[in-house]
């Protein structure tokens, strides 16, 4: 298992190089002038000329890139060109922000998903399996900025019963800072509920068809005694499986999910970064979420291992 | 709430307490801010409020921009601290939602529209009232020795937030750092700039090349904020403001990018401007969720409110607060056909004039909430609006394709226009309406803040543009002289609409001026510069508690002085 982790983790290294590299020169191909941005329309040319200076954008490419991986390696992501704060400042707040949202609607969409979907396997062919399978294909073609706003507007705005918005204050207390993270979660959990419900639904299908689990009936034991003791556990793993790829999606979601409720966390800043051709936030960015993907692989790897012995290194 | 509908909103919340713990712990700073239990207070009022009565939307009504307001202050020495009421301590904090993070507070490298971050640490040597007129600030009066040169006096008991004393000296210092900071993005406020000068301990002298009646004005916004004589070193002020200002930034409270927090400064000048103990600007770039902080309580005061959110923020109780200067037009640039050979034709920018239908561009683009009337400064500016140009020039296709046909296009132009994400859908407005005349348009596809630099530099012809309107020296001057900036293609056609504007700025008053203002407008109009298609507003929406709120001109949110919260 260590070999395993050593290896995963030493093959992060060129892959993060990789996507650093990529992600800074395809990200060139954006005309967007960040010094234009900065400046606004009133601005002259001379000024322009000296904010690029300023900015460094004046230089070659190559030099550009070479400076930055340099400073990089050392654990400086430079400094964000539109508000002169440091990069590892910025990314050290947003982080926790963001991983709370994930991890909450990972809990939503594996609560909600894992629940519907067992429940349609136990009703399959009848009206409560087609009604589920209907709203878990709604729930995977409606996307979660949508539900964002739908949520924000009448559960945050009209009812008032959650916060429609992120506290403009830091959140005082541990249950505002949860109470302001629902309707986000909710809003990037419900498509993630809809697969892991198709999932639980297939994957218990064929659980409750096994064998063991007709003895066990056939034994007179209660339906709901063998589906929680024995057939759950079963089918849980290719669901855990999914819940796994789910997260580096929820990741990606929560960038659109964060401009409806304007949660100040990692996808607000990396779609300002891309907007604003804000190259030092839009590379530190694009490591922190190339980190939390690699790192989810890398226990989903393990998790694998542990539960498969055969699938473990020689 | 009903039965169940609780139970299930606890299961979620019990859900979700569990399911962050861990984490929520690692991020969750619990050390400032205001609470959620008063934001939903807040709201619960604003919600009755809106039943019981609608709320009036208050529109400032301008009418004294410059010089008049001016001569009106001149006279008005120390008008800011005389008072014999007491002064009620301040309570409570404003919270205002900004369109966009702060990018530098450094006033010299700032933008007008990020002063909603500069305001609560900087003073200014003056300040607009409500209704735009100018009062005394760090300045307690200014006067016009000659036509190129303003006096200022100011004030000897102001202090810096690091000690430093403000004199006449800090303020020149001042004037020179503005003027020469590599970068700013106000330049052409200090194009003219020749120098200032020391009088003596109180007063100072600023001199132009030209006359520049609009200065005092501009003083209000940021550039006219001083800074501390201690960062004029070439100190980095990007996340460092050194203002004098009623409240001090703090760098622990305030997270970049998101929420800058301000504190009281306890030696402030003029404590009748400290309405609150702290404020609060954070950025929410989503037009819906700004409008919805605003609606649920979680702040009090909204700035860079779209024309189509107004009606929904005052139905709510909210008070809606504008100033109508934004302009929109179209500018032609290239009037000896250089790029666009049509455009060398008055008599096809007549007929582009005439192919713009204001009153549906008013409706389509602002929602109504503007006016469509031709001239170029609306009527809330009394001292340049003139009427007669505001329905010289009516929509009128069929006189355009007249125009076209006469000019030798009888089967119609193509034109290029410039089209950024930004103004999509307000450039395919106006292509739909020149095409009804036999215009086409040619998009040239640009990026978002290429807009302005492109037409400076004659990339096209023809441009949809916007300003916010202050005074004819900068609004006008631009289009024409050597130095215009967007006299793009360096033509002499305008040269004497450019003596004219000099005359007219050198006139003693506005009013003895207005006659060869008004003949400035009406050429940039008749000759096809300026095609006006609607005037606007810069809004702001603000909670019903709130008091004291004050928004000027090329500011888009309301100054924080003397804001009071009443709940």
């Amino acid at each position: 298992m260590f070999r395993l982790l050593v290896s995963r983790i030493l093959a992060a290294i060129p892959l993060m190089l990789m996507v650093a590299t990529l992600v800074f020169f395809l990200a060139q191909l954006n005309p967007v002038d960040p010094a234009a941005t900065i400046m606004g329309d009133d601005a002259d040319l001379e000024s322009l000329a000296q904010k690029r200076a300023e900015l460094g954008i004046d230089r070659p490419l190559v030099v550009q890139y070479w400076d930055w991986l340099n400073s990089a390696v050392v654990g400086d992501l430079g400094t964000n060109w539109f508000n002169g704060e440091k990069i590892t400042t910025e990314l050290r707040d947003r982080i926790p922000v963001t991983l709370s949202m994930v991890f909450g609607s990972l809990i939503v969409a594996l609560g909600i998903g894992s629940a519907f979907g067992v429940l349609a396997a136990l009703k399959a062919g009848r009206w409560p399996d087609r009604t589920i399978t209907v709203a878990s294909s709604l729930g995977l073609a409606v996307p979660n900025f949508w539900i964002g706003l739908v949520l924000a507007y009448y559960i945050g705005v009209k009812l008032q019963w959650l916060p429609a918005i992120w506290p403009t204050t830091r959140p005082e207390t541990f249950f505002a800072w949860v109470e302001a993270l629902i309707l986000p979660c909710v809003a990037l959990g419900i498509s993630a509920s809809a697969a892991i419900a198709r999932q639980a639904r297939s994957s218990m299908i064929g659980v409750l068809q096994r064998d063991y689990v007709r003895t066990a009936l056939a034994k007179g034991l209660p339906v709901r005694r063998v589906v929680s003791r024995h057939a759950i556990r079963n089918a849980a793993i290719p669901v855990v499986t999914l819940a796994g790829f789910q997260t580096s999606a929820l990741i990606g979601g929560s960038i659109f999910v964060e401009f409806v409720f304007n949660v100040p966390g990692l996808g607000r800043f990396g779609v300002d970064a891309i907007l604003r051709q804000n190259m030092p936030a839009l590379l530190g960015f694009v490591m922190v979420t190339a980190a939390v993907v690699v790192v989810v692989n890398i226990v989903l790897d393990l998790s694998y291992a542990w539960l498969n012995p055969k699938v473990r290194p020689e | 709430m009903r039965g169940p509908t609780r139970r299930v909103m606890r299961l979620m919340m019990v859900l979700a307490a569990f399911a962050l713990a861990a984490s929520a712990c690692g991020g969750g700073d619990a050390d400032s801010g205001s609470g959620t239990a008063s934001a939903t207070t807040a709201a619960s009022s604003t919600a009755t409020t809106a039943a019981a009565t609608p709320a009036p939307a208050t529109t400032q009504a301008q009418t004294q921009v410059t010089i008049a307001a001016v001569e009106q202050t001149t006279t008005t020495q120390g008008a800011v601290t005389t008072t014999a009421a007491p002064i009620p301590p301040p309570e409570g904090t404003l919270r205002m939602v900004e369109f966009s993070p702060v990018t530098s507070f450094n006033p010299a490298a700032s933008q007008s529209a990020q002063s909603a971050y500069h305001y609560p640490t900087y003073d200014t040597l003056t300040r607009q009232r409500n209704d735009l007129s100018l009062e005394p600030s760090l300045a307690t009066s200014w006067t016009q020795p000659s036509p190129n040169i303003w006096r200022f006096t100011v004030r000897d008991d102001v202090v810096f937030h690091d000690g430093a004393e403000f004199n006449a000296q800090v303020a020149v210092d001042n004037m020179h750092y503005h003027a020469n900071f590599q970068g700013n993005p106000n330049a052409a406020t200090w194009a003219a700039f020749v120098d200032a000068r020391v009088v003596d301990d109180t007063t100072f002298d600023v001199e132009f090349s030209v006359p520049a009646p609009q200065f005092p004005l501009e003083m209000s916004m940021v550039m006219g904020m001083m800074i501390s004589p201690n960062a004029l070193d070439g100190r980095d002020l990007t996340r460092d403001p050194q203002g004098s200002g009623p409240w001090i930034w703090s760098d622990a409270d305030s997270q970049a990018g998101v929420t800058e927090v301000y504190n009281l400064n306890p030696n402030y000048w003029n404590p009748a401007d400290q309405g609150v103990e702290t404020v609060t600007v954070t950025a929410v770039p989503d037009n819906n969720a700004r409008l919805n902080a605003l609606l649920t309580g979680e702040a009090d005061i909204m700035s860079t409110t779209r024309d189509a959110q107004i009606d929904a923020g005052v139905e709510a109780g909210n008070v809606l607060i504008s100033v109508p200067n934004f302009f929109a037009y179209l500018l032609i640039t290239d009037r000896t056909g250089e790029f666009d050979s049509p455009l060398g034709d008055e008599r096809v920018r007549r007929a582009i004039l005439l192919s713009l239908d204001r009153d549906a561009y008013a409706d389509a683009m602002h929602f109504g909430k503007a006016d469509s009337l031709g001239g170029i400064y609306p009527p809330a500016f009394s001292q340049f609006n003139v009427p007669e140009l505001d329905t010289k020039y009516s929509y009128d296709p069929e006189e355009a394709r007249r125009l076209l046909a006469e000019a030798g296009y009888p089967d119609g132009v193509t034109i290029k226009m410039p089209l950024m994400p930004a103004i999509n859908p307000i450039v395919e407005f106006v292509v739909q309406m020149l095409g009804a005349s036999g215009i086409t348009v040619e998009i040239i596809q640009i990026n978002n803040g290429e807009l302005g630099p492109g037409t400076a530099t004659a990339q096209w012809g023809m441009t949809w543009f916007r300003d916010l309107l202050v005074h004819p020296a900068r609004d006008l001057g631009k289009f024409m002289g050597e130095s215009g900036r967007f006299n793009a293609f360096r033509l002499g056609d305008l040269d004497d609409l450019e003596d004219t504007l000099v005359d007219a700025l050198n006139a003693p008053s506005v009013e003895a001026g207005y006659e060869l203002y008004a003949e400035v407008m009406e050429g940039l109009i008749d000759r096809g510069v300026v095609l006006p298609l609607a005037h606007g507003g810069q809004n702001a929406l603000y909670a019903p508690y709130v008091s004291g709120v004050t928004l000027g001109l090329n500011m888009q949110a309301p100054m924080p002085y003397g804001v009071r919260l009443n709940n």
